[in-house]
């Protein structure tokens, strides 16, 4: 079993408050999409997901635990965290970075178990870097590193993954590169993934469950095809468009209006 | 890809060989020129000083290696090695490649410490007290410095902010001691603040390892979070790290080895920056084998530089910490260049 619910969440920074008394269920074994405009709290619920931010009030909910209660090496083995824009240390090879996703599995005596290697093996593999894992992290392209990346949270072993915008400052074909990864991962492993994404057309083709979150609190959420309405992206991001259905796919597909394109 | 696997009930570990020959070699050489060191001076070792020595009867060479030259190459090698790997751990939790004690202020609360003493104390209580006074000013720094910077926890970047901060205002007041002190105060000063280990005995080298041991076992202890200390702290903590109180730990611990090196040899700076580079340059390491070089360079450039202080200008016996940066900084610069053809 592997959950993570939000029930009546506040929390912020300083004194603003960006999450208010939100409550949400991720669905076990599915790929959610956390959607929303820029400051409207995704992130934030994201990080709170993942015990990155105490709530002020509510709780986060892990398998049912509050997760603020569990020590966080056990939380370790059962969430893994990809933050935004990830640095890796000067040198280190993409091995020796899949390695430390072992950490929580590991004590001062046992740092390198069968186990661990068989781990950070099949993550290399899942990720296509077996060919590639002597090479320094800071000699790979954009796409590469940030399959790097997600195999270190594969070599974790979890049954949750959260991500906060994998695909930010890739270029299309590496966007699709990675969640076609996760959607592998997924669907191989039966992982619940929970991500936030920017853009929409690729959250309605690779999401099972949107949540939309609008000013601190979920305003709706579904399957794409119940979330991307013309009036709830309107809603939401305050963008009028018109949504047709992918031709190819039949995932529904946002076409936004602007001056120069009247709808 | 050398690289062995050790796996006995209970204990797992996976060793990269390729740094750990790196650390042979950097061994080697910092044997080679502790030899030719310790068979260099005022009086020079031959062929049959040097069997007067190994027979063991006693001579005046025997009592200049063994008592003079011997205990003042250790506690240079101690004094590079501490200040080395402080400067390394001081990188890997700020993940800065420019933190170190002299930039973060331990060096620079540790001068002002000491000068002061002896300005006013060094008189009516003796000298002895100036390596407690560096020691109480380096830990007083440290301590002030994440105070300050705290904020609902402390960022590496407030930190190196408030270090470099509280660096100038005590090196303000070094400053401002030294020019209302009496000119022979100035001068012993002026000796300690660049580092020296003239004059070093068997108590001190002493002294000095049993703090090294105290020191680098926690160390040990801790090497996979001053490992995963380069990372962010959110992918720290999705790791299952309590980043905040690792990162006090480490930062103690790391002031504390710049605060006894520089209580034991004066404010040698350089070290703390350099060796961790030299190590990086020289090898793919991270974690324990990396921290290993680190040590070794920075034993090397002091025994190098206390080695060419000591004998080049003779009869002078000048301050090692004049050559640390005379030595270190072209070395590193050449590696630079090498590396970008």
């Amino acid at each position: 079993m592997a959950t993570v619910a939000a029930h009546n969440v506040s929390v912020g920074y300083q004194k603003q408050r960006i999450l208010d008394q939100l409550s949400v269920d991720l669905p076990e074994g599915q790929i959610s999409v956390l959607v929303g405009s820029n400051g409207c709290g995704k992130s934030t619920l994201l990080k709170t997901l993942a015990r990155l931010m105490s709530p002020w009030s509510g709780q986060v909910l892990l398998d049912g635990t509050a997760i603020h209660e569990l020590p966080t090496q056990t939380v370790a083995r059962r969430l893994a965290l990809l933050p935004q824009h990830p640095v890796a240390p000067e040198g280190i090879t993409v091995r020796q970075l899949v390695s430390l996703g072992r950490h929580p599995h590991q004590s001062w005596f046992e740092q390198w178990r069968e186990e661990d290697e068989r781990c950070v093996e099949e993550a290399l593999a899942h990720t296509g870097l077996s060919e590639l894992s002597e090479r320094g992290v800071d000699t790979l392209s954009g796409g590469q590193r940030q399959r790097a990346w997600i195999a270190l949270t594969v070599a974790q072993n979890t049954p949750l993954l959260l991500l906060d915008e994998p695909t930010s400052f890739l270029d299309l074909t590496h966007q699709m590169e990675v969640l076609e990864l996760l959607q592998t991962l997924n669907r191989d492993q039966g992982k619940t993934v929970v991500m936030v994404l920017h853009d929409l057309n690729l959250a309605a083709r690779y999401a099972d469950h949107i949540v939309a979150i609008k000013e601190g609190r979920v305003h709706a959420q579904g399957t794409p095809a119940e979330i991307f309405t013309a009036e709830r992206i309107h809603e939401v991001f305050g963008l009028s468009c018109r949504i047709i259905t992918d031709p190819y796919f039949n995932t529904p597909l946002c076409i936004p209006f602007g001056a120069g394109f009247p709808a | 890809m050398a690289e062995r696997v050790l796996r006995r009930p209970g204990f797992s570990r996976r060793l990269d060989l390729a740094p750990w020959r790196r650390v042979l070699m950097v061994a080697l050489v910092l044997l080679a020129v502790a030899a030719g060191s310790l068979a260099t001076g005022k009086v020079p070792l031959g062929r049959e000083q040097l069997l007067a020595l190994l027979e063991g009867t006693h001579s005046p060479v025997r009592v200049i290696v063994l008592e003079l030259r011997l205990p003042r190459l250790v506690l240079g090698a101690l004094v590079g090695g501490l200040l080395a790997l402080s400067g390394w751990l001081f990188q890997q939790i700020m993940r800065n490649a420019l933190a170190s004690p002299d930039i973060l202020g331990v060096t620079s609360g540790a001068s002002a410490a000491a000068v002061s003493y002896l300005a006013w104390l060094a008189v009516p209580l003796g000298a002895w007290g100036v390596p407690f006074a560096a020691m109480a000013g380096a830990v007083g720094a440290a301590g002030l410095i994440y105070a300050l910077a705290w904020s609902r926890g402390v960022t590496p970047i407030r930190l190196v902010l408030t270090g470099i901060g509280v660096s100038a205002a005590l090196g303000a007041v070094t400053t401002f001691v030294l020019a209302f002190s009496p000119l022979t105060t100035t001068l012993s000063a002026y000796v300690w603040l660049t580092g020296s280990v003239y004059g070093a005995n068997w108590h001190d080298v002493g002294t000095l390892a049993l703090w090294a041991v105290v020191l680098i076992l926690p160390l040990a202890i801790k090497m996979r979070f001053a490992v995963l200390a380069a990372l962010d702290d959110a992918l720290a903590t999705g790791l299952g790290v309590r980043v905040q109180r690792q990162r006090a730990v480490l930062l103690a611990l790391a002031a504390a080895m710049a605060g006894v090196a520089i209580a034991a040899g004066g404010a040698f700076a350089f070290v703390g920056l350099i060796a961790p580079h030299l190590a990086r340059r020289v090898s793919s390491a991270v974690g324990a084998s990396q921290a290993v070089l680190s040590v070794l360079w920075g034993s090397l450039l002091v025994v190098c530089a206390d080695w060419i202080a000591r004998t080049v200008f003779l009869p002078l016996d000048l301050p090692a910490g004049i050559f640390v940066a005379a030595l270190g900084a072209p070395f590193f610069l050449w590696l630079l260049l090498r590396e970008a053809r």
